[in-house]
């Protein structure tokens, strides 16, 4: 186990000191209310489900450094605004090692209660709509992600990510075309017929 | 300008629907979130509590900067910074125009009422806030089966076996009978029962249906099957 004291944290790091009981609270209270969809986020993001786990900690840090400048409300915007940018700091970084890009195989954690067979569609499926995901350039899927998987509004990702309106709508409208030509690219290379 | 709908509220092609459902389904491996409350320091440790993962080994492997751990860089999400595409020059386009219609086949119905015979389409996922990952995921599931008998009855129709077609489509109906699918359903009982050589019913059905669905994006396709 490595306490929160011996993270590799530099200039400004996550104090292990105990905190005020109502920052502590605070804290707790947008983990057991953002941790699930933030994961889910930042795999579609394209963190590989090995570090997805790492990556989403690390958006709670960066939160716990800044809790005192983000208000009370604004917490969601903020995680996804950083799960963002943790994201793509994460897939440069990748990009960069190839070491770590043939490491851990990718692995997921599906909801309890499916059975294999089913398991296997939907494991399919979400294979499928990764590497939908992934052929978007990075501004379109984090919008299309944000909106249709995580339903922020439109007014909350413009927050998020600090762009304007227009271009969530637009990036929007970009990321559906895109995404419906894919799906239909897929139906023609698997041969299925609506 | 009101946000549009999503997108899985509005799409009815089942592949693209199972792809949005399967998103659904994702979600952390158990314990995920007392790990990350661990690592803040949130919670006490319990007995036996498994060993918490930390975003050491992010650093340790380069993966995740110290800049951004520091939150020199994401101290704030002033957002595209660091991302590369933003980098690559996305310069924002203010767009005053909506967003616009979807494609025929994605088209949203213009009515929800249904004859009684034929499942309304509801929406994939109606929820306005953030629903518990199992919760999500049981209509996901259930969305992917039903995806998987409708492709069935595709499929038996295909192999000219409107019999089996037929078989599959009351089956269901009777597991999903405000399934998410009615409207492919319909259609494919229309096909089913006039390649069975009922044409009286097939073609009651098909009326009905476009009483009711008007602008479907398959009235095209019944009709035709009308002639």
């Amino acid at each position: 186990m490595v306490p929160a004291a011996e993270l590799p944290l530099t200039s400004a790091p996550y104090s292990a000191a105990p905190a005020p009981v109502l920052v502590r609270e605070r804290l707790r209270a947008c983990m057991d209310a953002h941790y699930d969809a933030l994961w889910r986020a930042l795999r579609r993001f394209g963190v590989p489900s090995a570090h997805v786990e790492d990556a989403a900690q690390q958006v709670f840090i960066v939160l716990a450094n800044h809790l005192d400048q983000v208000k009370e409300g604004s917490e969601r915007a903020y995680l996804y605004g950083t799960a963002v940018r943790v994201a793509s700091d994460l897939r440069k970084r990748m990009a960069r090692s190839r070491e770590i890009a043939s490491a851990a195989p990718m692995e997921d954690h599906p909801a309890p209660g499916l059975d294999a067979e089913h398991l296997l569609d939907v494991q399919r499926a979400r294979k499928a709509l990764d590497g939908v995901l992934a052929e978007m350039p990075m501004e379109l899927r984090t919008v299309f992600v944000l909106y249709e998987f995580e339903e922020l509004t439109m007014a909350e990702i413009a927050a998020s990510l600090e762009i304007p309106p227009g271009t969530v709508a637009s990036r929007l409208r970009r990321a559906r075309a895109q995404f419906t030509a894919a799906v239909e690219a897929l139906r023609v290379g698997s041969g299925r017929r609506p | 300008m009101s946000d549009p709908r999503r997108l899985k509220q509005e799409i009815r092609d089942p592949m693209a629907r199972a792809l949005l459902a399967s998103a659904e389904l994702d979600g952390p491996a158990p314990g995920a979130r007392e790990r990350a409350k661990l690592a803040l320091a949130l919670d006490a440790p319990a007995v036996g509590a498994p060993a918490v993962r930390s975003v050491r080994s992010l650093v340790s492997l380069g993966l995740i900067g110290a800049a951004v751990i520091a939150g020199s860089i994401a101290l704030a999400p002033r957002g595209h910074a660091a991302d590369p595409a933003e980098l690559a020059g996305d310069a924002p386009v203010e767009v005053s125009d909506p967003l616009p219609e979807l494609p025929p086949a994605l088209d949203a119905p213009t009515s929800t009422t249904a004859p009684p015979d034929i499942a309304a389409p509801t929406d994939v996922h109606p929820r306005t806030s953030r629903a518990p990952v199992h919760a999500t995921g049981a209509r996901g599931a259930s969305l992917l089966e039903q995806m998987a008998l409708v492709e069935a009855a595709r499929a038996a129709l295909a192999a000219r076996d409107p019999g089996r077609a037929l078989g599959i489509l009351d089956d269901l109906e009777r597991r999903f009978p405000q399934g998410a699918f009615g409207e492919e359903a319909t259609v494919l009982r229309i096909e089913a029962w006039q390649a069975a050589g009922e044409g009286d019913r097939a073609h009651a059905l098909a009326r009905r249906f476009l009483e009711e669905h008007p602008t479907s994006a398959y009235a095209r396709r019944v009709r035709s099957e009308m002639r």
